[in-house]
């Protein structure tokens, strides 16, 4: 009796540290869940909610869980997620696999935010299914990035696919071009196809007409020396022989010894821009030209006015005299300053 | 430029219509010294003054 007594007592003892340890477990397991920065959801078979953590309140922009607490998880989704879960989810959960995929979450607002969702279910120690447990990463910023980068790549591409400029890539070892890769586009520019360019390695430089090559020698001086590149305009004379312009702008690439790899550079075809600019100096030198030519002319009429206004003086001195000879002989004379009179200066 | 341009060119003709102004003047003045030089010389003198410009 004694000796049952006490086995009964360390069966119970035992049991109660496995359950101190379940507890500590299960504790423990519930603070990573609260502290988790992912969304997590836990219904029962039916769908009814039974618990969310903070971060699928954060998510949600719920104050609390008082308005989601014993509420169908399908009222906090959107059309298209109920038709999800209904269809994909839950049969996939019943045959025992994981499901993953978008899904709308309701906002406090009555928005939905676009999520990624991992489900999977939680069976009792039958392996009976006891809950469904959803967990839910807020896609908004991923998304809105790679709207970004499509866009980004969308006008990188129409640049480069724009009929004036292309890309090429200049690589360097020790210092020294060896080999140049030019996109399909080369050929409107520079009349060159891109096999062209590669079976003969120095057509890209050969392309610059002599005086112009300082220009790029200089730009690769600076690249190798490691300073910032400039926008450079150089002309290149096409395959059929006609001279264009071209503005390069250029990234380079650098090892970690800080050794030049390789550059790739933008070529844009700015012959037009060129022509008009050279049409607009022309026009320019013309119009000061003329100024030059109408100053002189009225230059010359202010001088020639200015002698005209000491002869004036000389006259009126002249009518001065004569009158003044005219009256000490006790006459009038004929005639007035007609200057003297009035309203003429 | 263009504007430089028409703004040189008004005061030219300003100019210009301000000499012309003056030529006409200068006629009279003229015209005043010979009527003068006339008067004097009918009373048998010399006049003291001639037409500074005459041509």
């Amino acid at each position: 009796m004694m000796r049952r007594r006490n086995k009964r007592t360390d069966e119970i003892q035992e049991e109660l540290v496995h359950r101190q340890a379940a507890d500590t477990e299960a504790r423990k397991l519930s603070r990573i869940v609260e502290a988790i920065p992912m969304a997590i959801v836990l219904t029962d078979m039916e769908g009814k909610i039974e618990y969310v953590n903070p971060a699928l309140l954060a998510l949600g922009g719920y104050s609390s869980d008082r308005d989601i607490i014993g509420k169908p998880i399908f009222s906090f989704t959107n059309p298209e997620g109920v038709e999800r879960l209904r269809g994909e989810v839950i049969p996939a959960l019943l045959t025992g696999e994981t499901w993953r995929g978008e899904m709308g979450v309701r906002n406090e607002d009555g928005s939905f935010i676009p999520s990624e969702m991992v489900t999977s279910l939680i069976t009792d120690r039958e392996g009976n299914p006891e809950y469904l447990l959803a967990s839910f990463i807020d896609m908004t910023a991923p998304r809105k990035a790679a709207a970004k980068l499509i866009k980004s790549e969308h006008r990188y591409h129409r640049l480069v696919d724009s009929a004036n400029s292309y890309i090429f890539t200049i690589f360097f070892e020790d210092g020294q071009p060896v080999r140049s890769v030019h996109n399909p586009t080369c050929l409107t520019v520079t009349g060159y196809t891109p096999g062209e360019f590669e079976a003969d390695f120095n057509l890209w430089s050969e392309m610059v007409p002599e005086e112009d090559r300082g220009i790029i020698r200089k730009q690769s001086s600076r690249l190798l020396a490691g300073d910032a590149p400039e926008e450079i305009e150089y002309r290149i004379k096409r395959k059929d022989g006609e001279i264009r312009w071209v503005l390069a702008t250029v990234v380079p690439t650098y090892d970690g010894q800080g050794n030049l790899v390789s550059f790739d550079g933008l070529v844009r075809d700015i012959t037009q821009q060129k022509l008009a600019e050279d049409k607009l100096n022309e026009y320019g030198e013309k119009l000061e030209e003329m100024v030059d030519k109408k100053t002189a002319a009225l230059r010359k009429t202010v001088d020639l006015m200015a002698g005209r206004e000491v002869r004036m003086l000389g006259l009126k001195k002249a009518i001065k005299l004569l009158r003044g000879q005219i009256e000490e002989m006790g006459m009038i004379p004929v005639a007035n300053d007609p200057l003297k009179m009035g309203s003429r200066q | 430029m263009e504007e430089m341009v028409e703004k040189k060119t008004a005061t030219l003709r300003k100019t210009i219509d301000l000499m012309s102004g003056r030529e006409v003047r200068m006629m009279e003045l003229k015209k005043a010294i010979k009527l003068l030089r006339a008067q004097i010389e009918e009373m048998g003198m010399v006049p003291v003054a001639d037409d500074p410009i005459k041509e």
